[in-house]
């Protein structure tokens, strides 16, 4: 998120001094390093790096290389510290040398060894923290022994720590809650020439120069934002010299550089990398200055573009300000300010919009449209800590909104329109399958989230099994397209009360009428199990203001309102009337 | 790199890294006389000085080079031999 000129080691360091002064009222995050080497230079950076994106980084570091004590005393240090995030921050000089003092008939086992020791380390962990674990690769030493052929010999180095880096890969598949932290991307990012210092290992345990560390730091941080669901989702991009070579309103659709005609090549590649970001879920808009119909014109006509119409979620071309019209996507889309990363060639432009917008990542753009690609991809805008099927459908998702938006058009009536989408919505219990959708949904929802409790996959899966809680799910479908899982229900049983503890809907289907779809199937599921009274919470933050008084529009009655704004509503199931709803239950 | 102004850059790093404007190195000085010269900023003092000048330290130079003069003298001669 920041750019690598702002990650320097040294003026970094200088910050540390504020924190302090500074980190009352900055959410806190509680995270634990666990070393094999000396972690103190890095732990100062990180704290900093957080301190920056407006976070307060709480830090257990345990002792130099006492991984193994740590986790295995159920008494120790790091249960006590209750961490949120383990980061497990082992050395690749330290694996190294444990390798290379093995015997060598011991050697071809090396790796499904160490592989075990380190499930162990997790579930061990995981087996008393709900946490997540951060785990690094290795960067794959630079000493080939055997020169090329180094890949071909089953147990050498090379091979041994490719093997470990696929491993943890695998293993952490199937265990959600286990995070990379991909250093061996890093190192080669930077040079491994760079990277690998042993004269820093010696004299100082640090896993790379002091250069390098900021660059770890900010992959950490960018890992844990993601769990905090600060994601980004979509991007915002211009068109004339950020799209394409040239003015379109000026040079017209033959004249404009893409594909073949001058530097357009450049711009290919760019094209190529967006539609890339599009396919794995993240939203492509327009924002320009132009008369609509000549804006379009390429994506439509131009054989070279490799970004058509049905690639972006909204067009706006119009003679509006950017501001205006960034506030405008935002709205259609049903997505938060700050989740949005605004792309424009002018440094005019892009002040102004930092200067309106401070929550939008704005990122400064090369001068070279050839640089294009490999500045915003070491940015790294989207990390994720997960990769659904409903990811890779989102983009249809908005395109089949679209349809439904220019479709609303032809009706006057709201009622009409609704009914003329042939709406469909299954009602049921969370099975273990749709687990990653829904823990998904509910690390992301924040506008129509009644609580916004951020439960973590095992501690949904812990509902499941309890008889006293009850887990339920929306999916939706229309003449348009599949919407998959879009609202999530979680009730549990306090006495004879049946409380609604969490409640978040998909701001995809806003104005639908599924969250009283919802609410009729939810009171019924009530009455069946036997209960009477339902209560629900309202738990304000930033941005769910949008369902501060929806139980009011439930038929609820307020019962509880507390100063922090806070409140229980009542409900009596045998006086709830069925809202009048568009949607055919499955 | 003249000696004077050896001394002026190293004395800067000095200020930055110990977060002290009033240092002033003087060649006496060892790891004793600066608050805040454990081993730990030792590295990152060696390491903002190979940034600054471009020069590399030998292993052994970091683990020996505890007070000032060598510290310098050690600058110098890199320097020397680099020309």
């Amino acid at each position: 998120m920041f750019d690598e000129k702002e990650l320097n080691y040294f003026t970094l360091r200088k910050q540390i001094k504020e924190i302090v002064n500074n980190k009352s009222g900055l959410k806190e995050i509680r995270l634990a390093i666990l070393g094999d080497n000396n972690t103190n230079y890095f732990t100062e950076i990180l704290k900093v790096i957080f301190y920056k994106l407006g976070f307060y980084l709480e830090v257990f570091e345990s002792h130099y290389d006492t991984i193994s004590q740590q986790v295995l005393d159920e008494n120790s240090d790091l249960y006590k510290f209750r961490p949120r995030y383990v980061l497990l921050y082992t050395a690749s000089n330290y694996l190294k040398k444990k390798l290379l003092d093995t015997e060598e008939k011991e050697r071809s086992t090396f790796a499904v060894k160490y592989i075990e020791f380190l499930i162990s380390i997790w579930d061990k962990i995981n087996n008393s923290l709900q946490c997540y674990i951060i785990q690094n690769n290795f960067e794959i030493p630079l000493e080939r022994y055997f020169g090329n052929y180094s890949l071909k010999v089953q147990d050498s180095v090379s091979n041994i720590f490719l093997g470990i880096n696929r491993s943890i890969i695998e293993s952490s598949i199937k265990r959600n809650k286990i995070l990379i932290n991909d250093i061996e991307y890093l190192s080669s990012y930077h040079g491994k020439k760079y990277w690998d210092d042993d004269k820093l290992w010696i004299s100082a345990k640090t896993i790379c120069p002091m250069e390098f560390l900021p660059s770890i730091a900010m992959n950490i941080a960018q890992i844990v934002m993601s769990c905090e669901g600060k994601s980004k989702k979509c991007l915002i991009l211009d068109l004339d010299n950020t799209l394409w070579g040239g003015v379109i309103g000026d040079d017209g659709i033959e004249k404009i550089e893409i594909g073949n005609l001058g530097i357009g090549e450049a711009f290919s590649t760019f094209q190529r990398y967006l539609k890339e970001l599009k396919k794995r879920g993240i939203i492509l808009a327009i924002c320009s200055r132009n008369e609509f119909e000549i804006a379009v014109e390429p994506f439509r006509k131009h054989p070279d573009m490799v970004l058509r119409e049905d690639d972006i979620a909204v067009f706006v071309a119009n003679w509006e300000s950017k501001a205006k019209n960034i506030e405008y996507i935002s709205n259609v889309l049903n997505i938060g300010i700050d989740s949005i990363v605004f792309i424009d060639d002018s440094v005019f432009e892009r002040n102004l919009i930092k200067h309106i917008y401070p929550e939008i990542l704005v990122p400064d753009m090369p001068e070279d449209p050839a640089e294009f690609v490999k500045h915003l991809n070491q940015l790294n805008l989207f990390e994720t800590i997960s990769y659904t099927d409903e990811d890779k459908k989102r983009a249809i998702y908005y395109r089949d909104d679209r349809l439904r938006n220019e479709e609303k058009k032809y009706f006057t009536n709201i009622d009409d329109y609704l009914k003329s989408l042939t709406m469909v919505a299954e009602f049921k219990r969370i099975e273990e399958v749709t687990l990653p959708r829904i823990s998904q949904l509910i690390q992301r929802t924040n506008q129509f989230n009644l609580t916004t409790k951020r439960y973590s996959e095992k501690e949904l899966v812990d509902m499941l099994y309890n008889e006293n809680m009850y887990s339920l799910y929306v999916t939706l479908k229309d003449k348009f397209g599949d919407n998959g899982i879009v609202a999530v229900l979680i009730a549990k049983r306090e006495k004879e009360i049946l409380v609604i503890d969490t409640w978040l809907m998909s701001c995809r289907v806003f104005s639908r009428g599924v969250e009283y779809f919802t609410m009729n199937e939810f009171v019924k599921f009530a009455r069946d199990k036997g209960f009477r009274i339902m209560e629900g919470v309202y738990i304000p933050t930033k941005k769910n203001k949008i369902v501060s008084n929806l139980y009011k529009g439930m038929q609820f009655t307020l019962s509880e309102s507390k100063a922090d704004g806070s409140a229980i509503w009542r409900l009596d199931t045998l006086e709830f009337n069925n809202f009048p709803v568009f949607i055919n239950k499955l | 790199m003249k000696k004077d102004d050896i001394r002026i850059v190293v004395n800067e790093i000095f200020r930055e890294i110990f977060n002290d404007t009033s240092i002033n190195i003087q060649d006496n000085m060892t790891a004793n006389d600066i608050e805040g010269w454990d081993s730990l900023a030792h590295i990152i003092m060696i390491a903002a000085i190979e940034k600054k000048i471009n020069i590399k330290f030998t292993l052994k130079e970091v683990m020996l080079l505890n007070n000032i003069s060598d510290l310098l003298l050690c600058v110098e001669k890199k320097l020397e031999t680099r020309h």
